[in-house]
C-alpha cells in the first residue's frame, strides 16, 4: 500500500484474500499510507497489519520479498501513487515496495498497479504505457455502474472482484454483467 | 463577470450516466454557461435508459435534467453529423465526454470521425479548444494507454472517473458530489471549496459525519 488515497480498497483486499486458506499474505504500508489508513478507513495500521500473515516495514530492503529467489505468486500495490509509478518505471525504487516490484518484474511475475489519480498528466500516461509494455496490469480503481452500487461498500468490492480476477483468485462477491436486462422500467414481467 | 460561454458536454457508452446528469444540471444553472449542447452516442442512449430506468427513445435532455430546458440544444450524433458542432465556425469553449468510453477515446485519439461526437472532439482539438475526457474502464490495456498518450499529447485532457477517498465520503452521493465538483472546477466552473485540501483537512471532510465505520 503506498501514499495515494483510496486506503479502502487495499484493506479490503486483505480483508478477502484471509479468507483464502491457500493464499499467504505479505504486506508493506508505505510511510504515507499509514496516514491515509487511519484518516480513511478509521483503522489504526496495527488493525490492518493484523489482516496480513507476514508484515515488512517500508524500509526493510532485506526483507525476504526483495528477492527473487524468494518466490511470490503476484505483487498487488492498492491504492498506487504517482511517485510509486514512477520510480517502478524507471527502476529507481524507493524503499522496499519499489524493489519488490522490481523483483516481480525480473522475474516475470505478475504486479498489478491500481493508480489512484485523475486528471493523469503526461508523465503518468508515459509511465503507465511504459510498465503495460513490460507486462504490469494498470487497473486504476474506476467504478462500474452497470452493476448498479448503492453504496459505497459496493464500490469498493467491485474493484478488489477486479484485482481478485487478475490474480486468478476467487471472488465470492462478484457482481458481473450478465448482458442488458431485457426488463424495463414500465414493462412488466413476462407472464410466461 | 466573465464571457459567458457554450460548453459541449457527449455522453458515450461507457457507464455513469448519473455523473453526466450532475455535470448538465449544474452546467444548466451556472450563469456562466448560457449554453449547452448535449450529445448522447446510439448505445450511450440504451445505457442511460438501463441506468435511468427510462425507455430508450426517452429525450436524454429530460431523462438527464428531470425537464427540458431552453439552455440546452440535444444533437443525435449520428444523424446530426453536419450539426453546427461539426464546425471549427461555431464557437463553443470546448468538450467534456462523460463517459467516455475507450472505443470513443481511441476514435477521437486516431481522427476517426464517424459521429459529431467524434467530429466535435476532433474540431476541439484542431480550434485548441478545451477537451476532458472521462474515461471509464478498467484495467487498462497497451491499446487503451497509447491512445491516452496521444490524445494528452494533442491537447486533450485524459480525466478518469476515479473518485477520492481522502474526504472520507459517507455515501455514493457524496462521492459523485465531489467527482461532479472536481471536474466542473477542472473546467474553471469553481462551485465549491469543499473538497479542496488544506492544513487542517477540507470542509467536506470536517463536516462530514465523520471518518467511516471500522471494519469490525
Amino acid at each position: 500500500m503506498s501514499g495515494a488515497t483510496g486506503a479502502p480498497l487495499g484493506v479490503r483486499l486483505l480483508e478477502v484474500l484471509r479468507e483464502q486458506d491457500d493464499v499467504e499474505t505479505h504486506l508493506v504500508m508505505s510511510r504515507w499510507a499509514r496516514s491515509t489508513i487511519e484518516l480513511e478507513t478509521g483503522l489504526s495500521v496495527r488493525q490492518v497489519a493484523k489482516l496480513a500473515d507476514v508484515v515488512h516495514a517500508p524500509g526493510d530492503q532485506s526483507a525476504a520479498i526483495s528477492s527473487g529467489s524468494f518466490r511470490t505468486d503476484a505483487m498487488v500495490v492498492v491504492p498506487c501513487s504517482m511517485k510509486t509509478l514512477a520510480g517502478i518505471r524507471t527502476g529507481f525504487p524507493d524503499g522496499l515496495p519499489g524493489r519488490a516490484a522490481d523483483v516481480c518484474l525480473k522475474e516475470r511475475r505478475l504486479l498489478v498497479l491500481v493508480p489512484r489519480e485523475t486528471p493523469l498528466n503526461e508523465v503518468h500516461l508515459e509511465n503507465m504505457l511504459a510498465l503495460c509494455r513490460m507486462g504490469v496490469t494498470i487497473l486504476p480503481p474506476v467504478p462500474a455502474f452497470y452493476n448498479q452500487p448503492t453504496s459505497l461498500a459496493d464500490v469498493v468490492e467491485h474493484i478488489v472482484t477486479r484485482i481478485l480476477d487478475q490474480l486468478g483468485l476467487p471472488a465470492p462477491h462478484a457482481r458481473r454483467w450478465t448482458g442488458l436486462p431485457t426488463r424495463r422500467a414500465g414493462v412488466q414481467d413476462d407472464p410466461g | 463577470m466573465p464571457e459567458q460561454r457554450r460548453i459541449t458536454l457527449a455522453v458515450t457508452e461507457a457507464g455513469g450516466t448519473r455523473l453526466a446528469a450532475g455535470v448538465l444540471r449544474r452546467l444548466v444553472s451556472d450563469e456562466r454557461v448560457n449554453h449547452v449542447d448535449l450529445m448522447v452516442s446510439a448505445n450511450g442512449r440504451k445505457l442511460l435508459a438501463y441506468e435511468q430506468g427510462v425507455a430508450e427513445d426517452a429525450d436524454p435532455v429530460r431523462v438527464l435534467l428531470g425537464a427540458g430546458s431552453d439552455k440546452v440544444s440535444y444533437w443525435d450524433p449520428e444523424a446530426d453529423m453536419a450539426g453546427p458542432p461539426s464546425s471549427g465556425s461555431y464557437r463553443s469553449w470546448g468538450m467534456v465526454v462523460l463517459p467516455c468510453a475507450l472505443g470513443a477515446a481511441a476514435r477521437i485519439a486516431q481522427g476517426v470521425a464517424n459521429t459529431l461526437i467524434e467530429r466535435h472532439a476532433d474540431v476541439c482539438l484542431k480550434e485548441r479548444r478545451s477537451l476532458v475526457l472521462c474515461v471509464r474502464e478498467t484495467p487498462w490495456n497497451l491499446i487503451h494507454l497509447r491512445n491516452m498518450v496521444q490524445l494528452t499529447e494533442a491537447g486533450a485532457v485524459v480525466y478518469p472517473m476515479i473518485p477520492t477517498y481522502y474526504n472520507v465520503p459517507q455515501s455514493l452521493e457524496q462521492m459523485d458530489d465531489e467527482f461532479v465538483m472536481r471536474l466542473l472546477g477542472f473546467i474553471g466552473l469553481d462551485q465549491t471549496d469543499r473538497y479542496e485540501w488544506g492544513s487542517g483537512g477540507s470542509a467536506a471532510l470536517n463536516d462530514g459525519a465523520g471518518r467511516s465505520q471500522p471494519v469490525p
